[in-house]
């Protein structure tokens, strides 16, 4: 939320000269554990569930694929696949197809043990008309000058819709810890929001063009977000012991090791704006 | 001992010289004042031939029965002239005595007189004197109560910039902070920089950590008992300062000399001012400050009533232009009534105000636009009586009801194009009543005790229309609310009762040493909903309610005291343990504002700590000062957290050492030096990660709480105070303050997490985060006239 980051910045412009500085930390390895990531939308591109392991926190190398796992998914209307490995640690999904309201059941059996995730795809609600951009000058809100997205869109009645905005920059995914935008409709229900300001981490300039990817999302998975934000914006002296991100993956035999990620449904709708 | 007789006034009711009738008791009474001002000398200790001793008590109300007969009487106070005085007594006898100050300036930084000792009493308290506090080196210039206390064993902080303080394991929100006994619910300014009680207006504060008597309660851990200064009596008088963020004023004098005076004492800061300045528009645009303002009045209506009327107020208001405005503010009004039923009976009836609020607005957008206002009022009735039945016996006992309104929380959206609905969070009262009862006995020349006994009930009561739910659910996440029930205005929705017995036993072992052991139960209505490292002044206070049962604290504490060399030293070590139950924390990710199901959010579970405190302290001499050292443990084990096993608590410090120093240089020059060691705080950091849609996971295997520690925590502050010459026939006198905190100019850290790596936020980084990241230095000039 704005707000609280601008209350954060100024707080941190005020304080004595707080500061934060890279250490090195000798933090314990604890054994790897199995990662589920998998989406399932309404899109008509290729949809995977990837497999692989955790690795050490402060670690840059690549994950551990688990291979030879067997993925099956199924809807509520009876339909079944078997998921394809196509590549090592990477499940395709090729005829199941994602559609409101149908709840979906992803069934994963590796060497670790025996899993299930269960979702159902939500609608997509303050779907963007618009995306427009404003100007701004640099400020204690805005780190640079130049261009900030805003949607508008209505938010359909009904309390309990959640979405998540991903902003691409000239196809590039912005992935900076301040750049996850969640939407839920708990106090503006109904409502048609306009001029919704996208948080980014550095301003647009003329030429750039931007695509807004707005997906729906279930509480889970929207708690499941919200837990990542918290993690990656967890600073200063008002910081919440971190939290592990909520995983929807369960596990259905006892002597199963442990799992986490997510196995999320959603709807998608994009916009996109060229900044003249 | 030297006789001082000048500056004391005595009304001797009676004064015979007379044959003595060996079996008749008198009773000598009345109170005890600065001479200078008026001030009642809270806690003089007054000892007759020797042996009797007792203490004012917070009027400076004191009551003696003895044999009548010749004897000889002595009244000492810290940092005061000691009064003695031979007389024969025949019958009941006022005497009002005045104290002078030591004059000498070498004496001025004289924390204590002989006399005055800590193993005197038998419920230990720790006193910190206003004047030690202003000679310790301060931030910024501003002379800081919290930060002095904690420098005393069993006192601590999370951590600079941190607001409060722990004692002995407790929360923050377990110690009562009192302010001429109204509670305060926020005690910093500026977030946590400074606390709320302006120095200048403090008359004295008072710790009470390891016994708590029974006329005390509503928190587990501790009591801070502040009195604001009544004002002088006597002359007309002003005192300030200017330093480098805030400036101070404190003006007092008699409405009617001898019988009523005036006290009114202000703080602000210009940090605003300082803010506006800036060529960055980052900074320039925002405005952040604070002010305090107190105000006493006291009337000595007749030799046996007197009225006191004191307030507060203080705000912090932080706004940067045109995007948000955050307040808060803390606001108090007592009225009490002491009044002398007889010469061995004391009352006093206050009626308490206290008001803590905050707003935040946001307006960086008509579509964003809100206000969201939150709060707590109190108003409390409290009847206590002090009773002197004969020397060797004193009661105290009373009755003490509250009425507690939360307001937690309305946001409205401001402006038509808002896309926000208006919040409202049902408003909750509650209501506590509570008798008390203390006897101090002394049993023996040898063994002395005081039992207790705190009886208190607490009724959860609806406001408007309130909603309660049961709620269930997995332990470790959010519960669901089921089987709602709907309360009307003033309906009764939960009522809980408890007894807190409190005993304390001292040994004397010799004439300069005793081992005093106690036992202390405690309980507490009011819980802070906060789950944040350091308490921010947006927390919520919640009472005890249909879901919130009442936390509880059996403490068991020991210790030896001493004095040594005739008082010149005292030395003490203590241990504690102390069990604590119905402990509040929430599960990952809880929201503690504007949540209606808050409770499901809600875990519970229990705590322990342990640890052992040793204290010496030199009392006397142009060097003195003192040195605390306290090993201990403080863990929580919550249903939900660290999969239900003992962890560190967020503020547990194995070793923590203070060392402070006041010398006297020169008649006009002292300097001080304040060193602070301890343990870093635990941290939870995650041992793995995984990266999802290009975001990197923090995965914290096994869910452990607080298995890091964030580095050892060391400041060196550093002090001088210049006196100026006074100028014969002047009346006005200065000092200039020059202090240098953090002098060591570390980076201690605050707390340690992971961020993404800025290049590549698919990676992640240890970050070491520090409140205050170099030494900083200032300058104040106060001064008197």
């Amino acid at each position: 939320m704005k707000l609280f980051k601008a209350i954060g910045i100024l707080l941190i412009a005020l304080s004595l000269n707080s500061c934060e500085d890279v250490v090195d930390v000798n933090i314990a390895s604890e054994n790897h554990v199995l990662v589920v990531e998998g989406s399932l939308t309404n899109l008509r591109e290729n949809q995977y569930v990837k497999l692989y392991y955790t690795n050490p926190v402060l670690s840059d190398g690549s994950y551990e694929v688990v291979t030879k796992a067997i993925l099956t998914l199924k809807d509520n209307l009876k339909n079944v696949e078997i998921l394809k490995e196509s590549s090592p640690g990477w499940y395709q999904i090729s005829t199941i197809k994602g559609r409101e309201g149908r709840t979906y059941t992803l069934n994963i059996k590796t060497t670790d043990g025996t899993y299930e995730a269960i979702s159902t795809m939500p609608r997509l609600t303050m779907t963007p008309d618009t995306v427009q951009f404003k100007y701004e000058m640099k400020s204690i809100v805005y780190p640079d000058e130049g261009y900030y997205p805003v949607i508008n869109g209505r938010e359909l009645e009904g309390i309990g819709d959640f979405s998540q905005f991903k902003i691409f920059k000239n196809n590039k995914f912005l992935n900076k810890a301040n750049e996850i935008n969640l939407f839920k409709d708990e106090y503006v229900d109904g409502n048609y929001i306009s001029n919704y300001e996208l948080d980014i981490d550095s301003a647009f300039v003329s030429g750039d063009l931007i695509r807004v990817e707005a997906w729906s999302l279930t509480k889970e998975n929207y708690v499941f977000w919200d837990d990542i934000q918290t993690q990656l914006n967890n600073s200063g002296i008002f910081a919440t012991p971190l939290p592990n991100a909520h995983s929807n993956i369960f596990k259905i035999t006892q002597e199963s090791k442990d799992v986490t990620g997510f196995f999320g449904t959603s709807m998608v709708k994009s916009v996109q704006k060229l900044i003249p | 001992m030297v006789l001082y007789k000048l500056g004391v006034l005595l009304i001797l009711t009676t004064f015979l010289f007379t044959p003595v009738h060996a079996q008749k008791i008198i009773t000598i009474s009345g109170f005890v004042q600065d001479a200078r001002n008026g001030e009642s000398l809270v806690g003089t200790l007054i000892s007759i031939d020797s042996s009797h001793k007792s203490s004012c008590n917070s009027y400076g109300f004191y009551s003696i029965s003895i044999p009548a007969g010749k004897h000889h009487i002595q009244y000492a106070y810290i940092g005061y002239q000691t009064f003695e005085l031979d007389a024969v007594f025949t019958k009941d006898t006022l005497i009002n005595a005045k104290l002078n100050t030591l004059e000498n300036l070498i004496d001025e930084v004289v924390i204590n007189v002989s006399g005055w000792n800590n193993s005197n009493r038998s419920v230990h308290v720790t006193p910190l004197s206003m004047s030690s506090v202003k000679l310790l080196p301060p931030l910024l210039g501003e002379a800081d109560l919290i930060r002095s206390f904690q420098l005393l064993p069993g006192v601590s902080t999370i951590g600079d910039g941190a607001s409060g303080f722990n004692v002995r394991g407790g929360g923050v929100d377990q110690n009562l902070v009192l302010l001429d006994e109204a509670p305060l619910y926020f005690t910093s300014h500026l977030f946590n920089l400074f606390s709320v009680a302006n120095p200048d207006a403090v008359m004295d504060a008072v710790l009470y950590k390891t016994e708590m008597p029974a006329r005390f309660g509503g928190r587990l851990s501790s009591v801070l008992d502040t009195r604001l200064k009544e004002g002088n009596n006597q002359k007309w008088n002003v005192a300030g300062g200017l330093g480098l963020i805030a400036s101070r004023l404190t003006i007092e004098g008699p409405i009617k000399k001898d019988k009523s005076s005036v006290l009114i004492s202000g703080r602000r800061s210009y940090t605003d001012v300082i803010t506006r300045q800036s060529s960055n528009t980052d900074i320039s645009d925002n405005s952040i400050y604070f002010y305090d303002l107190s105000t006493k009045m006291n009337f000595s209506l007749s030799n046996h009533d007197r009225l006191f009327i004191s307030g507060y107020l203080g705000k912090d208001k932080i706004q940067s232009a045109g995007v948000f405005m955050l307040q808060w503010g803390n606001g108090t009004g007592t009225v009490r009534w002491n009044h002398v039923y007889t010469n061995k009976l004391f009352s006093n009836v206050s009626a308490i105000y206290s008001n803590y609020q905050y707003s935040l607005g946001s307006m960086s957008e008509p579509t964003s636009s809100f206000e969201w206002k939150a709060g707590i009022i109190d108003y409390t009735l409290k009847n206590t009586y002090n009773w002197y039945p004969n020397v060797n016996n004193t009661i105290y006992f009373g009755a003490e009801v509250a009425l507690h309104e939360f307001i937690p929380g309305n946001a409205r959206p401001t402006g038509e194009a808002s896309i926000f609905s208006a919040i409202n969070i049902d408003g909750q009262r509650a209501a506590e009543y509570n008798l008390f009862w203390d006897h101090e006995i002394k049993v023996s020349d040898r063994l002395s005790m005081e039992y207790g006994l705190r009886m208190s009930a607490f009724q959860s009561i609806a406001k408007d229309s309130t909603t309660v739910s049961d709620y269930e659910g997995a332990i470790t996440e959010r519960k669901i609310a089921y089987n709602t029930q709907q309360f009307t205005d003033w309906e009764s929705m939960k009522w809980y009762a408890n007894l807190q017995p409190r005993l304390s036993l001292k040994l004397q072992i010799n004439t300069s040493s005793a081992v005093k052991a106690s036992y202390t139960r405690t309980v507490q209505y009011l819980h802070l909903m906060t789950n944040t490292i350091s308490t921010s002044p947006l927390d919520m206070w919640a009472p005890s309610s249909y879901n919130i049962e009442p936390e509880k604290a059996d403490q068991v504490s020991a210790g030896y005291f001493s004095n040594l060399f005739n008082g010149k030293y005292e030395a003490s070590a203590e241990v504690y343990y102390r069990k604590l139950y119905n402990q509040l924390d929430f599960v990952d990710g809880a929201e503690t504002l504007l949540n209606e199901d808050l409770p499901g959010d809600i875990l519970v579970g229990q705590g322990r700590a342990y640890g052992t405190e040793f204290y010496f302290k030199k009392n006397e001499g142009r060097f003195n000062g003192w040195i605390s050292y306290t090993l201990s443990k403080t863990e929580r084990k919550i249903n939900g957290i660290n999969n239900n096993a003992y962890y560190p608590s967020k503020y547990d410090k194995t070793h923590s050492l203070a060392l402070v120093a006041i010398y006297q240089l020169k008649p006009r020059i002292s300097i001080s030096a304040t060193y602070s060691f301890s343990t870093g705080t635990p941290a939870t950091l995650p041992s793995s990660k995984y990266e999802f849609n290009g975001y990197s996971v923090q995965y914290n295997a096994g869910n452990y709480r607080n298995n890091y520690r964030i580095p050892a925590y060391h400041r060196l502050d550093l002090s001088a105070t210049f006196k100026n010459k006074t100028r014969p026939g002047k009346k006005i006198s200065g000092e200039w303050v020059v202090s240098a905190f953090n002098a060591l100019n570390r980076r201690n850290a605050f707390s340690m997490y992971l961020r993404q790596n800025e290049s590549s936020p698919q990676n992640l980084e240890a970050v070491r985060f520090s409140m205050i990241g170099m030494i900083i230095p200032s300058v104040t000039y106060n001064f008197k006239f």
